[in-house]
């Protein structure tokens, strides 16, 4: 009988070969968050405290970081960013520092550490509105660009429409048309198709002022800048039917935070009604 | 087809030795008996009835004695020269009678050795426990079982073995009910007054059931007294339940019908105010007949019907009108099986069933304005349903009286609705959003074959089911198999392997919202998920006592889990695409659940009881989850013990009481937040990895007290539950609070609970 119980134990033992589950890593103390592009006038890094579950925050303007060294690469050139005391931000002026297609390398010294991430800023490109019809309260038209190199592909276009009556009234939707299929204002590919559906146009108006905002991000800004929207479209009733959001860091040497770029397009079509 | 002509050939062309078959049922209402032990004295061959009372064993030429027993009947002995062979005969067995000071009391046992992972209750002892405000819950019973444990504080909704809550086939007379919740998943739709009994399998799965990969329930109603008319029901604090069964045409069909209701709504509506209505009710209806249209043929035709209602009004005064917001959500499960059991020859039992079950859910909420501009308005549908139409066959073929064949097919034709969405709002501008999943037709198709046989000291089981499902075109063989040894009358080891496969998935609410459900088929991207379950089991067993000591590893592929960020109402989506698929809230990983389970039950005296000790590890690993790292998934709780126990004091007067303990499960909950573009606004959280905080311990006791009256029939019943009012952890929130200067927030974890001590009664008849 020994003998059996030993060889039922040992067979026993034998199914539970563990599977290895890794401890969750300690989260930084410090974030990073930096979005550069060739548009924009200033470049800001933001240097702020982590705080864990249980820790005091200030009310305050006391969250950052004012005693750090920031610099920016690029293969050939470097900056330094001081600390903007009104805006808590370190910062520079872009004076063409910012190029397209160029990588960016971030560098901050803390009295600990040394944190270090990097950027590919988008290719240029030019979108250009190909197609546009407006019918029976529907406005359509096509946006195309090419791509260049070996970058992704990832965009975002916001718009909106100003009638003569100074009013900035309705947006434009990405619909299936296009290259992908998308319904909101996130998508990948050449090609959008954006409609409105409500394009009511006010009595006595003779003109119709089109605006969009086209944005080609890196990667790392995509899918940060995505996921924020997610957190801030969010209600206190639709929380209840999602699922939490797990944000992505490319911060090296023991911060989170995202340090990415997009290139931005302006882009104005008046239609005469 | 082929196999099936070779299979009906050998069957006709077999050979003819004397058998003894027919049905065991009860004396008193001549329903059937499953699981009752028929022996023959002369030879010690052992049959059990199957699962609807039928039995066939060999006898001799000579005069055999035969013994049929079952737990908590009178045993009968026979001899076969007293009965015709040639026609399958009833044997009735009578309720035996129980004395307290004889100290015989006997319950059924939960579980036999050679059916390893297979656990039984019969519907009278489920009725004996003290549970959640009185109600008797069959799956609220289990959750009080090794390996078996409720998915949330209070819910009817279980995992098993570390599988999902859709990896269980919830049966009801062999329909699939896909959705067993009442009350936001406090109840379940299985009305414990017209169940006969329930049975359910945690591995060694028999090849007749598939389609699940974690566990099949299996609960039949009672099939309606033949010889008397009979009234049976309750009065309770939050719902209350009648059933009315009796002849139709005496000793030869029957009919059984029961109902229940809350009225917690009704109860409500006068305290609640013009401006605010909120009210919920929940309804079950089952009906069963039954009709011996001869010796050897039977016909039964069950139905049920369960519905939810959940609804909230408010009225919100403006300056000049009113705001009306309605939100409404609906649920609902119908069943409906008409099974024909032909005994085709002494050693043939045929079931042919033709079953049909549907799911729904709507959910609607809207926003209309009153007086001044009735016309606008904000509204918001979303509805899912699934139905099923499914043929079944099932032969029980005795081949030798210890080996037995079990065969048969089963076709399930679906139809999904998963998802019929509609936002129409005219407040902001016209918009008007249809984002739909396609309605979605799907074959399932199976056969199996199962050999269960027994040598000396060997019993075994060998199976295969081949299934087979058309959207992705798998065919796919399910070997199962159990194999196991009696060492001695009292101590058995066994070993058995199941392989399963799950064709549709469950989508549940993403938070802690309403309780909405969707069935989503399997496709080419949601690939079909499937188990491997590798058990052991070792059974003592002493007169009056038994232990079993499980062990089990169950890998799972294809196991579903939200994206980060996805919206089960797909409103906020990073992937919304038109049609909606689901695809792009849903990924799939892999999953290992092993543990232990020890088990022990006293079954005879003044005091019963069973105890169930769980030691187990359920990891998960998603590409798309946790950076591609393995993580501990929600079911992952090391340590589970379990204690339910029945003191008989006097015959009028039982107590009974529950403890359950459970360790803190896993939950993706913010470790810390920060500060993203300024040092004022937009902050963020962050979370240091997928499922990253345990949540605090569950425990808990009920306490319940049983008063019949003189003649036995009524009772009371008395029930406590959560008695020391253990603010058990439901979910879990992030609040700030100030400190003493007022110039710093501190964020901390609030757990949030949800049942406090709640004591119950219910007066229940029977007459």
């Amino acid at each position: 009988m020994r003998r059996y119980l030993f060889l039922l134990f040992c067979f026993i033992s034998g199914l539970s070969s563990c599977v290895n589950v890794e401890d969750a890593p300690d989260i930084p103390d410090t974030s990073v968050y930096s979005m550069i592009s060739p548009q924009d006038t200033l470049i800001e890094v933001f240097l702020a405290k982590v705080y864990r579950r249980a820790d005091f925050i200030p009310l305050d303007s006391g969250k950052y970081i004012p005693d750090a060294k920031v610099y920016l690469f690029s293969k050939t050139d470097s900056l330094e960013l001081k600390l903007n005391r009104r805006t808590k931000k370190y910062d520079s002026r872009n004076a063409e520092f910012i190029k397209n297609g160029e990588t960016y390398y971030l560098k901050i010294y803390l009295e600990n550490k040394i944190l270090s991430a990097q950027t590919r800023v988008p290719d240029k490109y030019t979108p250009v509105i190909t197609d546009i019809s407006v019918s029976d309260n529907l406005a359509t038209l096509s946006l195309e660009w090419s791509k260049s190199g070996d970058q992704k592909g990832l965009y975002r276009v916001l718009s909106s429409v100003d009638f003569d009556t100074n009013l900035l009234t309705g947006f434009f939707w990405g619909n299936t048309g296009g290259v992908l299929d998308t319904q909101d204002t996130y998508f990948k590919g050449e090609k959008i198709i954006l409609t409105d559906g409500n394009f009511i146009i006010p009595e006595n108006a003779t003109k119709a002022d089109l605006y969009f905002s086209h944005y080609s991000y890196d990667e790392a800004g995509y899918n940060f800048i995505r996921k924020l929207d997610v957190i801030q479209n969010r209600t206190e009733f639709l929380k209840h039917f999602e699922a939490p959001v797990f944000l992505e860091y490319n911060i090296d040497g023991g911060a989170i935070g995202v340090f990415g770029s997009f290139s931005n397009y302006e882009i104005r079509k008046t239609i005469r009604l | 087809m082929k196999l099936y002509l070779y299979i009906i050939f050998f069957l006709i062309a077999s050979k003819g030795h004397a058998q003894l078959f027919g049905f065991v049922k009860d004396a008193n209402t001549k329903e059937v008996l499953a699981g009752v032990i028929v022996k023959n004295i002369n030879t010690n061959q052992v049959v059990q009835t199957n699962r609807y009372g039928f039995f066939s064993l060999r006898v001799t030429g000579r005069t055999d004695i035969i013994v049929v027993s079952f737990l908590g009947y009178e045993a009968l002995q026979l001899s076969t020269d007293s009965v015709d062979r040639t026609t399958p005969i009833t044997l009735l067995l009578y309720p035996a009678v129980q004395s307290l000071n004889e100290v015989k009391i006997t319950a059924n046992k939960l579980s036999n050795p050679e059916e390893p992972g297979k656990i039984k209750l019969m519907g009278a002892k489920i009725r004996e426990l003290p549970l959640l405000l009185g109600e008797k819950d069959p799956l609220k019973a289990f959750q009080l079982l090794p390996g078996i444990q409720e998915t949330s504080e209070g819910s009817a909704s279980f995992s098993v073995r570390g599988g999902n809550k859709d990896q269980n086939l919830l049966l009801l007379d062999e329909a699939v009910v896909y959705n067993a919740n009442h009350l936001f998943g406090f109840f379940s739709t299985f009305n414990p007054d017209p169940v006969s009994q329930a049975e359910i399998y945690k591995g060694a799965f028999p090849a007749q059931y598939g389609g699940r990969l974690s566990s099949v329930l299996d609960v039949k109603m009672k099939e309606g007294n033949k010889e008397s008319y009979g009234v049976e029901g309750g009065i309770g604090l939050i719902a209350s339940r009648l059933t009315v069964e009796g002849p139709i045409k005496k000793e030869k069909s029957s009919f059984l019908v029961s109902g229940r209701r809350t009225y917690a709504d009704l109860l409500i509506l006068p305290f609640q105010s013009e401006r605010e209505k909120t009210g919920y009710n929940f309804m079950d209806f089952n009906a069963k007949a039954n009709f011996i249209l001869n010796p050897s043929n039977q016909v039964f035709l069950s139905y049920y019907t369960g519905l939810d209602h959940f609804y909230q009004k408010n009225k919100i005064p403006r300056r000049e009108s009113y705001l009306l917001n309605n939100t409404r959500l609906k649920w609902s499960n119908s069943t409906f099986t008409s099974r024909w059991n032909s005994v085709i020859k002494s050693d043939y039992f045929l079931n042919l069933s033709l079953i049909l079950s549907k799911y729904y859910m709507a959910y609607t909420e809207g926003t209309e304005q009153d007086y001044y501009d009735p016309s606008r308005f904000n509204r918001l549908k979303l509805y899912s349903d699934i139905q099923d139409f499914t043929l079944k066959l099932d032969n029980d073929y005795y081949i030798r009286p210890t080996l037995l064949l079990k065969w048969g097919t089963k076709n399930t034709f679906y139809q999904f609705t998963p998802r019929d969405f509609h936002y129409a709002s005219n407040r902001t501008g016209e918009e008007n959003i249809q984002n739909n999943s396609p309605i979605q037709n799907a074959h399932e198709g199976a056969a199996y074959f199962n050999f269960i046989g027994k040598s000396h000291h060997l019993f075994y089981e060998a199976g295969i089911r081949l299934s087979y499902y058309t959207p992705t075109k798998s065919f796919n063989p399910e070997p199962r198999g159990m194999i196991g040894y009696h060492f001695s009358d009292n101590l058995a080891l066994s070993g058995a392997y199941s392989k399963m496969n799950q064709y549709i998935h469950l989508v549940s609410n993403t938070g802690n919202g309403l309780p909405t459900d969707i069935w989503i088929p399997a496709n080419k991207t949601l690939r079909p998920s499937q188990s491997d379950i590798l058990s052991v089991n070792l059974s003592y067993n002493q007169p009056g006592w038994s232990f079993t000591l499980d062990s089990y590893y169950k890998w799972i592929t294809g196991n579903n889990e939200y994206r980060s960020g996805v919206s089960f109402l797909g409103i906020t989506n990073l992937n919304n695409r038109d049609p909606f698929l689901w695809e792009d809230i849903l990924t799939q990983g892999k999953s290992w659940n092993y543990g232990y389970e020890l088990a022990a039950e006293k079954t005879t005296g003044r005091f019963t009881f069973w105890s169930g000790y769980t030691l187990s590890w359920s990891v998960s690993k998603f590409d798309d989850l946790n950076k591609g790292k393995p993580f501990y998934n929600r079911q992952d709780r090391r340590h589970i013990l379990e204690f339910t126990g029945k003191y008989k004091l006097s015959k009028r007067l039982t107590l009974s009481s529950n403890f359950v303990f459970m360790s803190g499960q896993p939950l993706s909950v913010p470790d810390a937040m920060y500060f993203r573009e300024d040092p004022y606004y937009n902050y963020l959280e962050v979370y240091s990895g997928f499922n990253n905080f345990r949540t605090e311990h569950y425990h808990r006791m009920d306490l319940g007290m049983t008063l019949k009256n003189k003649k036995n029939k009524n009772f009371w019943d008395f029930t406590i539950y959560n008695i020391y009012n253990r603010k058990n952890p439901y979910s879990y929130s992030i609040e700030n609070t100030f400190d003493l200067s007022g110039r710093n927030v501190r964020p901390v974890l609030k757990r949030q609970w949800l049942i406090p001590i709640l004591p119950s009664v219910s007066y229940n008849f029977n007459f």
